[in-house]
């Protein structure tokens, strides 16, 4: 018989219960947000044989209080709506912790059905949790899933279909060894999931007895009301209005909190097993990692490996992608000179977008690399201890460990890393994140990077394009202290972040995440890089009196011309660079799309596309260290428009946003100009 | 005649990408990675 | 004593935590409760640490440990 039913997803943040939903939904997902509140609510549908079940996505919470507007909305719905049964996912690698919203949850009297996710990792070290024990403890059906792997996805909607057929005995089993008999009926034992002491047992009593004669509330479970008021919880006070306190003379909310956690720790004890192997060999690690002395310079010389793969393995790799290219361009040019096709669309394709865009994507292998070894870093736990190596620097600018976090996600994409600093609470800090996370390079101008590091430094490219990050940190740190020092903001952000075990990466996650950073390389390849380099193009190719031979007579070269003078102290004073840096504000990559077009370079990333541009570079006397500013510039200056946008975002004003870009610009020219005066200086 | 072709095609392809990307910037989508879902990337705070 | 006075290699006992309201249930939410027993796994001058809390490392700023009270284990 086909059944409609309502399912709502809960659990902790993090522990995968978005891609567990996602698994069901797929595309038919619904996005809104929650009435009155700006929380997202997602909304999805499935049929399971001839049910359908309408899914619930609620957002992550770790526990069931009052405080936040994640939790009310949480148990208001689970206590007013009409879901039917609840799905709490639970992380089973980090099964103590997540138990204590189970038990929340058990209490709120809605049928509640545990999915252990993330199987696949608690195997992996090697641990092992008592699937007969557990769900006897509990008294709820408990289905081991694992939403990556997409194993026992089916067998929890079958339980979920039929979560009415309880059996008469709940097989619910307690066991206090050290506690005092209970004098208490013993039924509750058997009716309840969680039961505390006698005091308070005996207090519940009182109060539903009071709740049930005078009370109006809104749903029928006055045990869950008793509790929170034994807790004090504000709204539930507010709600029940009646006068308890001869009844609730403090409140028990330690107690309450306490005797679950003493449940949690007898369940772990007797489920859950071989906990502790894999911890030795964290802990061993981590006495390196994040050792007081050798924490940071372990930090500094994981990042060098990093970039030393990156340039190296790539570089390689670029090779065959180069060949490609000159593949791509010859059988093109064949074309189009075979359907006799004119000059202007022959330049428009073969020194427009064939050079634009392929010259970005030859850099595709270093991409690679980068985000490869961003990931293998990330799944290997190995990230979080960064947050906690540079807390103590960064207290002393004024900012918590937590906010290193947004900054390293910088070195991905800034996008993302902006939005990151949401997890700072204090306005100031968030604010002065924003700020500072552009400073932060990302891999969008690596392949600036790379090109001229190639070009002008032979085998010293690597540690140069190397000091590019370095540098970024330094100005991120720098100016974070600055500003810190010219407002001394609050800063109640204290680090809390847990570090999970160490394990070993897991392919398919590090494939599916390096993928899809590849594709969006590619994406932008084809999409914002190939209509920048259109418009470069015609930019180059047209001035005030049509289409010029002499790209200095261009509009281009008109628009460079203005700002070039402002960029010669640093070294920069071509009006083709001052070009291919405005370009670079529709994506960084294109500044280097922006010299193969400018300079007619057809396979910029190719030994031969090298040496001609350094050629010509040279002729304008422009060298190493040129190059070198020129990186520094890049580095440091305004980002793309996409995280313009973002950062205005995240600021929520044109004043600041303002103040961002005056701050980018003005680091970028004062940092280069000052490396190419002292520099030129000395050499 | 070709040229005409590969000519409409190049500027009818840019002038997508340029609808998309106004329009990825005004409804907030920035980046593909994150898809509107901060989750992921807030991920490892507590 | 605070927890920041705590030295490493050592377990405590949480006496009291006084932090805000939702930093103090976030504590909670995590185990962190009164009566806990935390492990010092790691310490910096400035007061952050690494802390074993029910079998699970945490990272905590020197914002928290500073408003932890503790006790030596073995006490009371």
């Amino acid at each position: 018989m086909g059944e409609e039913l309502q399912v709502g997803f809960v659990g902790n943040p993090n522990c995968g219960k978005t891609t567990l939903f996602n698994a069901y939904t797929g595309a038919r997902l619904k996005v809104a947000n929650w009435p009155g509140v700006t929380v997202e609510k997602k909304e999805g549908a499935m049929k399971y044989h001839d049910h359908v079940f309408k899914l619930v996505d609620l957002p992550g919470i770790y526990s069931l209080t009052s405080y936040t507007m994640e939790e009310k909305l949480t148990r208001q719905y689970i206590l007013e709506s009409d879901v039917d049964v609840i799905i709490d996912v639970a992380d089973a690698s980090a099964l103590e912790r997540n138990l204590y919203l189970t038990l929340q949850l058990i209490e709120l009297g809605k049928p509640v059905i545990l999915a252990l996710n993330m199987m696949d990792i608690v195997e992996e070290r090697g641990m092992e949790i008592d699937m007969h024990r557990l769900p006897e403890m509990l008294g709820i059906p408990v289905i081991p899933v694992s939403a990556r792997r997409r194993t026992g996805l089916d067998i929890l909607m079958h339980a979920v279909a039929h979560h009415k057929d309880k059996r008469k005995d709940n097989n619910l089993e307690h066991h206090h060894p050290e506690k005092e008999a209970s004098r208490h009926r013993h039924e509750h034992h058997e009716e309840y999931t969680v039961v505390y002491n006698d005091e308070i047992e005996d207090k519940i009593d009182a109060i539903i007895l009071r709740l049930r004669s005078e009370g109006k509330i809104k749903s029928k479970n006055y045990r869950w009301y008793a509790i929170k008021l034994l807790e004090m919880d504000e709204e539930i006070t507010a709600e029940c209005g009646l006068d308890f306190s001869d009844i609730i003379d403090r409140s028990y909310e330690s107690d309450i909190i306490n005797q679950k956690y003493d449940f949690i720790e007898e369940i772990v004890e007797e489920c859950l097993v071989n906990k502790n192997k894999k911890a030795e060999a964290t802990d061993k690690i981590d006495k390196w990692l994040t050792g007081n002395v050798t924490g940071i310079p372990c930090f500094l010389l994981i990042m060098a490996v990093v970039f030393f793969f990156t340039f190296t393995i790539g570089d390689w790799l670029k090779g065959y992608f180069e060949a490609a290219l000159d593949q791509v361009n010859a059988a093109v040019s064949g074309g189009l000179e075979a359907l006799g096709a004119g000059e202007m669309l022959r330049s428009l394709i073969v020194d427009g977008i064939i050079s634009g865009v392929g010259g970005v994507l030859t850099f595709l292998p270093n991409i690679f690399i980068l985000f490869l070894a961003l990931a293998l870093l990330e799944d290997s736990g190995y990230m979080s201890r960064v947050a906690y190596v540079m807390d103590s620097l960064m207290g002393k600018l004024g900012l918590s460990g937590r906010a290193f976090i947004p900054m390293i996600l910088g070195f991905g994409c800034t996008v993302p890393a902006v939005m990151a600093s949401r997890a700072l609470e204090d306005p100031k800090d968030r604010r002065r994140t924003v700020l500072v996370t552009p400073f932060m390079s990302c891999s969008a101008r690596l392949p600036v990077y790379v090109l001229f590091a190639d070009m002008f430094f032979g085998r010293a490219a690597m540690p140069v394009a190397f000091s590019m990050y370095v540098i970024g940190m330094a100005v991120a740190v720098l100016v974070a202290f600055l500003l810190h020092k010219a407002d001394h903001s609050g800063g109640m952000n204290p680090l809390l972040i847990e570090l999970p075990e160490y394990k070993t990466p897991n392919a398919r996650t590090i494939a599916i995440y390096v993928w899809d950073k590849v594709k969006d390389y590619l994406t932008k390849a084809g999409t914002t890089i190939f209509v920048a380099s259109i418009f470069i193009w015609f930019l180059l190719n047209f001035g005030m009196q049509g289409m010029t031979q002499d790209m200095s007579e261009s509009f281009g070269a008109a628009i460079g011309r203005v700002l070039a003078p402002l960029l010669a102290p640093a070294g920069l004073g071509m009006w083709q660079i001052a070009l291919a840096l405005i370009s670079g504000l529709a994506a960084k990559e294109v500044v280097v799309s922006s010299f193969a077009v400018l300079f007619g370079i057809a396979n910029i990333n190719s030994p031969e596309g090298m040496a001609g541009l350094t050629g010509i570079l040279s002729g304008y006397g422009f060298g190493a260290l040129n190059a070198y500013s020129l990186m520094i510039f890049c580095l440091l200056y305004v980002p793309c428009i996409a995280t313009l946008a973002m950062i205005h975002r995240e600021l929520k004003s044109w004043k600041w946003t303002g103040v961002s870009i005056v701050l980018q610009l003005g680091c970028a020219w004062l940092v280069s100009t000052l490396v190419f005066q002292i520099g030129s200086l000395f050499l | 005649m070709a040229e005409i072709v590969i000519g409409g095609l190049i500027a009818a392809w840019a002038v997508y990408v340029i609808y998309k990307k106004i329009r990825q910037i005004r409804s907030g989508r920035y980046c593909s990675c994150c898809e509107g879902d901060c989750a992921g990337c807030k991920r490892k705070q507590l | 004593m605070m927890l920041r006075d705590g030295e490493k290699g050592k377990g405590y006992r949480v006496v009291d935590v006084s932090l805000g309201r939702a930093a103090k249930i976030r504590l909670e939410a995590l185990g962190m409760t009164n009566g806990t027993t935390v492990l010092i796994m790691n310490k910096k001058h400035n007061g952050s640490m690494v802390v074993k809390v029910r079998g699970t490392r945490f990272a905590f700023g020197a914002g928290i440990t500073g408003a932890v009270a503790v006790e030596e284990k073995g006490e009371s």
